[in-house]
């Protein structure tokens, strides 16, 4: 008997079963869920392409792109009628290989083309909603318990903490973690010299603070993360070094279960070419990167990353050879846990009744239930906390994890 | 504020009226009375600053109106380096301002309310151009003036006009080109304009941000269906793009009201009917907003704040509060009785805030004085995190503890001081490793 049908069976015992299994889960699993945010409203689109719908061409115009098979700058088949970009070429094997899923119109049930209403709603976990503090990643690595003093459970590749890690004190964020390394001999005495002041400080909080500071730069300086050399390529450009970086903190073991990267310069409203172009360029340097770091962590850590972007682009190409803010998306899930190598999520025709007001890819996947589901199966947060207030997450099938969802 | 020595007064004083103390303020303003010191403080304009403003005309880009930067950098040339640029420019401006202003209290001023109507540098290539405006012409002089002319300054600046939306805030179902058919003018080419809908309509996006941000508060006590009306009472309030200049007759990228844009019907916001028409409708709004008594507490809690600690007293607030409403929203005396209140040197002289990035930065340079402040310190604001005039959300930045005392904030303050201490930072000689220590201080943190 599997472990849900056990908790269906059971009926009044499930409450008591689920406090106790999330205890467990927290205990068991050790995964890293890593988030890339696509700033800027990535073009599902362009990412996954329906090639055999009777709209894309009309709608698509230059921006179209050929079939699989069609030679050089061919999309790459995924099944069912959908192809990966070919810039997105260093992900197709993972898709091949069942490690990598992508989910189509995904998005938000709150209708906004605004970027940054969009990505607060996001990032919060709080469609529609402004007045939430924390971010939906800050009450996951809250929801785990456990050792809430390491200043490494959650790591940001970012020069402040991100909204989507808001909430919580067990993270650090820094945009190159390569300057905590950087110390000469003269500032290490200077910086144990600041260290004794935040000590003696009679403030808890500036104290604490420095206490979390200086604990984070012993056990970088101890286990010396960014000294490993070697590992595969990345590819040129400014997210490769943070991929590359963040796969050198979890290799070194430091307690990371959450990471957080981002990816600017997705809002292609101008000349956003086809096969080649600039969104082409954005796309390889991100599957590269992240086909590089997958590889690069290899078998040191159970990590399992997720794209993520605020809202999609207009499904008909505009009279700049871009697009414009839209609503429904693609994320991407690769890695530990992943049922990979499907296109998920409920896919209607590009035709124009099904277009959300007419002119975006709809959502009809809440992006809610891939966060609560991966959150799941990564971490071990159990579906009774409540990670997204007021919301009942669905499952949406892309981890493999048994505790999905009972809710 | 007598039950304290005057040099206790003045600390504190100095503390939150300027960018942190040079050696010597301190005892300055206290042998020169705080009182006065404030008064004139109060009064920039009679301050001379001709040294600053001599300095910062190596960048005369940041001295050009919206239009002539329009002109300036035309949408084909306004490469994302060259937009970038103006930006560094524009953001070490302002840290040279906060350093080496006389008008410190303007200074502080001007940041505060800047970030209370926050826009967004990197929204598109137009909000980036009319920034140097938006902060000169908008805000700086009316930091000290009545809150109804600063928020109408806002309210009618392109700046805000992109950045919110409200520029392609129109009736429901406008069709311009229909619109301009049937006036017999001349016909409007197919537009490649950003982020313009196709199908023309309603944003409230400027509405709602005017009520929740700008004066109300959250929890101000209106509704949805207020957004709906604000944001109908300020359709056709727009900027002049470019295929407009011939018609409108004005330079591209300023203020204009369409009036055929405008939704003519009548509007009820927060119980009360609108009595005018067309523009005079969102003038009017903005009239009953800056009046209304939720934005006078509103803004006296979040002043306060700013400037004493994250939970200012009642009373502080209420004295606040209650000048506002005795003097229609006149800046300068609620900020001055701010500073006056016994309540005031009570909850400042706690020390609880801790110091923003821009803050940080400007006093570590005002307290160890290097020769040249030069634009590295603008990389070093990002680096610290709070890179200037591009902080996405219309709330502005944060200004609690939390936000910039994590782990990685006081790594990141630790490291700055140090370069600071060793002359790392390009073009902003070495201030030593004792000031290095002064300045990474958990001390030193506080305002």
């Amino acid at each position: 008997m599997d472990r849900r049908r056990f908790l269906e069976l059971s009926g009044g015992a499930l409450l008591l079963l689920r406090g106790a299994g999330a205890r467990a889960a927290s205990a068991s699993n050790a995964g890293v869920l890593v988030v890339v945010f696509q700033r800027g409203a990535a073009d599902g689109l362009h990412m996954v392409v329906p090639y055999r719908d009777a709209s894309y061409r009309g709608l698509r115009g230059a921006l179209a792109l050929d079939e699989p098979g069609k030679g050089e700058g061919a999309t790459l088949d995924l099944g069912d009628g959908f192809a990966f970009h070919p810039a997105l070429a260093a992900l197709h094997p993972l898709y091949r290989e069942d490690r990598l899923a992508a989910v189509v119109n995904v998005g938000s049930p709150d209708p906004t083309r605004s970027h940054f209403d969009a990505q607060d709603y996001v990032e919060s976990g709080t469609p529609g909603r402004k007045s939430t503090r924390d971010g939906w990643l800050g009450r996951s690595i809250s929801a785990l318990g456990g050792d809430s003093s390491n200043p490494f459970t959650a790591v940001s590749l970012t020069a402040s903490v991100p909204r989507s890690l808001a909430g919580t004190r067990a993270v650090i964020a820094l945009e190159d973690f390569g300057k905590l390394d950087s110390m000469s001999a003269g500032d290490r005495s200077l910086a144990e010299r600041i260290e004794t002041l935040y000590r003696q400080n009679p403030s808890p909080e500036l104290s604490r603070a420095g206490e979390e500071a200086y604990r984070a730069l012993r056990i970088f300086r101890e286990k010396d993360p960014l000294a490993s050399g070697g590992g595969p390529r990345y590819p040129r450009g400014r997210l490769a070094p943070r991929f590359r970086q963040l796969a050198q903190l979890v290799r070194a073991a430091l307690g990371i279960r959450v990471a957080f990267v981002e990816s600017e310069g997705w809002d292609t409203h101008f000349a956003q070419g086809g096969a080649e172009g600039s969104m082409a360029n954005s796309l390889r340097e991100l599957a590269g990167s992240i086909a590089a770091f997958l590889e690069d962590v290899g078998s040191a850590a159970a990590v399992t990353l997720l794209t993520v972007t605020e809202f999609g682009r207009t499904a008909r190409t505009n009279g700049a050879l871009g697009t414009d803010h839209g609503h429904g998306s693609v994320m991407l899930a690769a890695g530990a846990g992943v049922r990979g190598g499907r296109v998920l999520g409920e896919w209607l025709s590009l035709d124009s009744s099904n277009l959300f007001e007419g002119r975006d890819l709809p959502a009809t996947t809440d992006f809610r239930d891939v966060f609560q589901e991966v959150a799941a199966g990564t971490l071990g947060v159990a579906p009774s906390v409540e990670l997204f207030p007021g919301y009942r997450p669905s499952s949406v099938g892309v981890m493999a994890s048994r505790r999905a969802t009972f809710g | 504020m007598a039950t304290k020595p005057e040099s206790v007064l003045a600390s504190i004083l100095v503390s939150r009226a300027t960018f942190g103390a040079r050696p010597g303020d301190v005892e300055r303003v206290a042998a020169s009375g705080v009182k006065r010191w404030l008064d004139a403080q109060l009064h920039p304009e009679r301050i001379e600053d001709s040294a600053l403003e001599k300095e910062l005309e190596v960048y005369p880009d940041l001295a050009l109106s919206t239009s002539e930067l329009l002109r300036k950098f035309p949408r084909e040339e306004a490469s994302r380096d060259a937009l970038r640029k103006l930006v560094v420019e524009l953001s070490h401006a302002k840290l040279l301002r906060a350093v080496r202003s006389e008008r410190q209290l303007q200074e502080t001023l001007t940041d505060f309310w800047f970030n209370h109507f926050n826009v967004y540098a990197r929204k598109n290539r137009n909000v980036a151009l009319s920034l140097p405006s938006y902060e000169r012409d908008a805000i700086r002089p009316r930091v000290l003036g009545k809150f109804s002319d600063l928020l109408r300054a806002t309210a009618e600046h392109p700046a805000m006009l992109q950045y919110l939306d409200n520029w392609i805030n129109f009736k429901e179902g406008f069709d311009p080109r229909e619109e301009l058919r049937t006036r017999r003018r001349r016909r409007v080419r197919a537009n490649p304009e950003r982020e313009e809908p196709r199908r023309l309509g309603l944003n409230e996006n400027y509405a709602r941000e005017l009520l929740e941000l700008h004066t109300l508060g959250v929890d101000g006590g209106y509704r949805q269906e207020d957004v709906n009306e604000v944001a109908r009472a300020f359709t056709g309030w727009s900027v002049v793009r470019p295929r407009f200049v011939e018609i409108a007759k004005r330079d591209e990228g300023s203020f204009l009201f369409i009036a055929m844009a405008h939704d003519g019907g009548s509007k009820t916001v927060l119980g009360s009917r609108l009595a005018g028409k067309g523009i005079d409708e969102g003038l009017e709004v903005l009239e009953m907003l800056a009046r209304h008594p939720s934005t006078a507490r509103f803004l006296s809690t979040k002043l306060a704040r700013r400037f004493t600690t994250e939970e200012p007293p009642r009373e502080l607030v209420e004295e606040m509060a209650e000048t506002f409403r005795e003097t229609d929203g006149d800046l300068r005396a609620v900020t001055r009785t701010m500073f006056l209140s016994p309540a005031f040197v009570e909850a400042a002289g706690k020390a609880e805030m801790v110091k923003t990035p821009l803050e940080l930065v400007a006093s570590a340079l005002r307290a160890a004085s290097p020769a040249s402040p030069g634009p590295a310190l603008v990389r070093a604001l990002s680096d610290l995190g709070m890179p200037l005039y591009l902080c996405q959300p219309p709330t502005g930045y944060d200004d609690s503890a939390t936000t910039w005392l994590s782990a990685g904030g006081v790594l990141s303050r630790v490291r700055f001081a140090l370069d600071l201490g060793a002359g790392r930072l390009r073009g902003v000689e070495a201030v030593g490793s004792e000031m290095a220590m002064t300045i990474a201080s958990p001390a030193f943190q506080r305002r």
